[in-house]
């Protein structure tokens, strides 16, 4: 059986504006990513970024109030993007799937979590109400639950975080989707549960070779879980490379100020990265040329007035950057925008 | 759990103790004289002094509260002094509190019918056309007196179209179940007006914050419809505030229900209290008010009992 080599997801050109009492904000602009099935990609930034926003409209999961959405993103060739609801329902749970951050709010409070899991079950596979509640408690203990049938008797607030995380992994993981997104699946517990639950993504991952969105604010999560990070900066790609060559040979100065301040090993878990100096920009009026000069301090008059666009290294073709003044080195090879 | 038991039912007997002294006390300041309206012609002092001494009112106050206590806690309510003379209250009440819980859960079920699909069906485009259209026709309707509404209906349901029996047609359920139905569903719709529209008001608020949480971005990512999002995720953890208001506008049902007795004659408790008052009957009227007492201790009860099953986050205390 030939195996299938196309990429499972193809963003190109993705921009999500909200309609804001203020005006429109642009939370993602301009994005265009592909991801190799099997592949995971890390996606980093500061709060605000537009790495949540991002990843629920590659995955069309974003409220269908107030949004306009330019550009194509497609998964198994289906587009996301203009896709009506009720198509989109086809591929939601049994295509792809999603891990939240607080599984504390990301959980019904009101479901038992074995019923959470099982009408997934039969909604998406058609199993029996019987079939779907043996599957749920096979899942629970998949994912590591102990006494899985007493469990899926519980509401969500009966169990501990760690647990919590578990359960809405088994949801996602329930119908056999093929592309995760897993939004800080781990900010909020503690450190050795953080790693229990990732361990158990790795896990399930390799299993069935899923294809995953991880977004997080800890570098080190991105280091030792992903093949290619992608960093974020008011809404924009500015940075993307594989990820040892990403800490390797790191190109833009906002990129450097993230792993700069990120937590030492000691510190604290999950520390926001908020130590570089100043804020992000307003999405509703951005600055003209590049985002991050007005905090950058390797700014010229060039950066103030022309925005950079995402470029080729001439160190490394996977690795793009969007800046005037690279480090280490790297200089721009060609505009993406001009290849394609 | 044990303790919680054990303190609800100190409060809710403290809560019963507080409101039969009081009620015992106020009563005695209504004007109108029991004796003067028990005996009417036939009035002498000499019968006067009987009587008082009969119904023990020639003891001082607390003689006849300790008295009136110990009776009531054995069961034993007494006679009625002037509504019905030397009946049993017990047997009173037997008769007069089936058509007024009848007409009072009618309307509830009608209110919890109409409002629970109603909240549902406006979230879906929350301020959208439809939205705004329902919320404008339940701010109205919350402000229709059961007094207009009343006259309106009999109006079209009975004058016009002769659906349902108008006032005065009182029959009761042993006696002919159907039409007592019939009977009862024009006032309980009159009444229903009212909690349809304050129901709606919760339901739909609390179900419009519950749909920008985080689960149900996490159900619709499952593939669930947006129907079963609303129906098995949203509307559960929404019925909180919608339950307690059942508990708390028990006393505009009890207004409500004077109101349909008293205008379409239905001898029920309603009517029962108006004469007790009317007759200044201090024995029948203190245990009508103890029966609404109790009825409503009891519903606040079961609410705070139901709290934490509808939404588990809620503790006991
Ligand atoms: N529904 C919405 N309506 C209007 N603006 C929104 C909406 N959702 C997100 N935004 C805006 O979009 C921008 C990007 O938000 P997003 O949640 O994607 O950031 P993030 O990178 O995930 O941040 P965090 O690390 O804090 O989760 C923010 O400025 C946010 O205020
Ligand atoms: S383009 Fe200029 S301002 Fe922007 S990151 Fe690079 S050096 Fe800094
Ligand atoms: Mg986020």
């Amino acid at each position: 059986m030939a195996i299938d080599q196309s990429p499972i997801v193809v963003v190109d050109h993705l921009s999500t504006t909200f309609r804001t009492p203020r005006g429109p904000l642009k939370a993602v602009n301009d994005v265009s990513l592909t991801l190799e099935r099997g592949s995971s990609l890390g996606i980093v930034g500061e709060s605000g970024s537009g790495k949540t926003v991002l990843s629920r409209s590659i995955i069309g999961l974003l409220p269908t109030q107030n949004v306009t959405q330019t550009g194509t993103a497609t998964i198994n060739g289906s587009e996301i993007i203009g896709t009506r609801h009720k198509d989109l329902l086809k591929i939601w749970g049994s295509e792809v799937a999603m891990v939240f951050q607080d599984p504390m709010t990301a959980l019904t409070p009101t479901r038992r979590v074995g019923q959470q899991i099982a009408e997934s079950l039969r909604i998406n596979l058609n199993l029996s109400r019987k079939d779907a509640n043996l599957r749920a408690i096979e899942l629970l203990r998949q994912v590591g639950i102990p006494s899985p049938e007493r469990r899926a008797r519980a509401y969500p607030n009966q169990l501990s975080g760690g647990m919590r995380q578990r359960v809405m992994i088994a949801i996602a993981i329930a119908c056999g989707p093929e592309f995760l997104v897993a939004d800080e699946p781990t900010t909020g517990l503690d450190v050795t549960v953080q790693a229990q639950v990732l361990d158990l993504i790795t896990d399930l991952r390799a299993k069935s070779n899923l294809t995953m969105i991880l977004v997080t604010h800890d570098l080190g999560v991105v280091a030792t879980r992903t093949d290619n990070v992608a960093v974020m900066y008011a809404g924009r790609i500015v940075e993307q490379a594989p990820t040892a060559a990403l800490f390797a040979r790191v190109a833009m100065p906002y990129t450097k100020g993230l792993l700069d301040s990120t937590p030492r090993i000691d510190a604290p878990s999950h520390t926001r990265l908020s130590s570089i100096e100043g804020r992000p920009p307003d999405l509703v009026n951005p600055p003209e040329g590049c985002a991050f000069a007005p905090r950058c301090t390797y700014a010229t008059d060039e950066c103030r007035t022309v925005r950079p666009e995402l470029v080729r290294s001439t160190l490394d073709a996977n690795h793009l950057f969007a800046c005037h003044h690279p480090l280490n080195g790297h200089q721009a090879a060609s505009s993406l925008t001009e290849n394609q | 759990m044990l303790r919680y038991v054990i303190r609800r039912i100190i409060a809710f007997i403290a809560i019963m103790l507080t409101i039969s002294l009081l009620s015992f006390w106020l009563m005695r300041l209504l004007p109108g004289d029991p004796i003067v309206k028990h005996l009417g012609t036939s009035y002498t002092p000499d019968n006067a002094a009987q009587f008082a001494h009969q119904v023990g009112l020639d003891q001082g106050f607390f003689a006849q509260y300790f008295t009136w206590l110990g009776h009531a806690l054995t069961g034993d309510l007494g006679y009625s002094w002037n509504v019905s003379p030397n009946s049993p209250i017990t047997t009173i009440m037997s008769k007069t509190l089936p058509p007024t819980i009848e007409i009072a859960v009618m309307s509830q079920i009608i209110a919890l019918l109409i409002s629970i699909p109603m909240s549902v069906a406006v979230v879906r485009r929350p301020n959208g056309r439809f939205d705004r259209g329902v919320n404008a026709v339940m701010l109205s309707a919350y402000s229709i007196p059961t007094l207009i509404a009343i006259p309106i209906l009999t109006l079209i349901l009975t004058v016009r179209y002769s659906l349902l029996p108008g006032p005065s047609s009182w029959i009761s359920f042993a006696q002919d179940p159907w039409l007592n139905l019939k009977v009862c569903l024009l006032p309980a719709i009159a009444i229903s007006i009212a909690s349809i529209a304050g129901h709606f008001r919760f339901l739909r608020n609390d179900m419009i914050i519950n749909l920008q949480e985080d689960f149900v971005v996490m159900a619709r990512s499952k593939g669930l419809t947006n129907r079963r999002i609303l129906w098995r995720h949203v509307l559960r953890p929404s019925s909180v505030t919608l339950l307690t208001s059942v508990g708390l506008t028990i006393g505009g049902l009890i207004v409500g229900l004077f109101v349909a007795e008293i205008y379409l004659a239905i001898p029920g408790f309603s009517t029962q209290v108006i004469a007790a008052v009317d007759t200044s009957d201090y024995a029948l009227l203190q245990a009508c008010i103890m029966t609404i007492a109790f009825i409503v201790i009891s519903i606040q009860l079961i609410v705070n009992f139901l709290l934490p099953i509808i939404d588990p986050r809620i503790a006991r205390d």
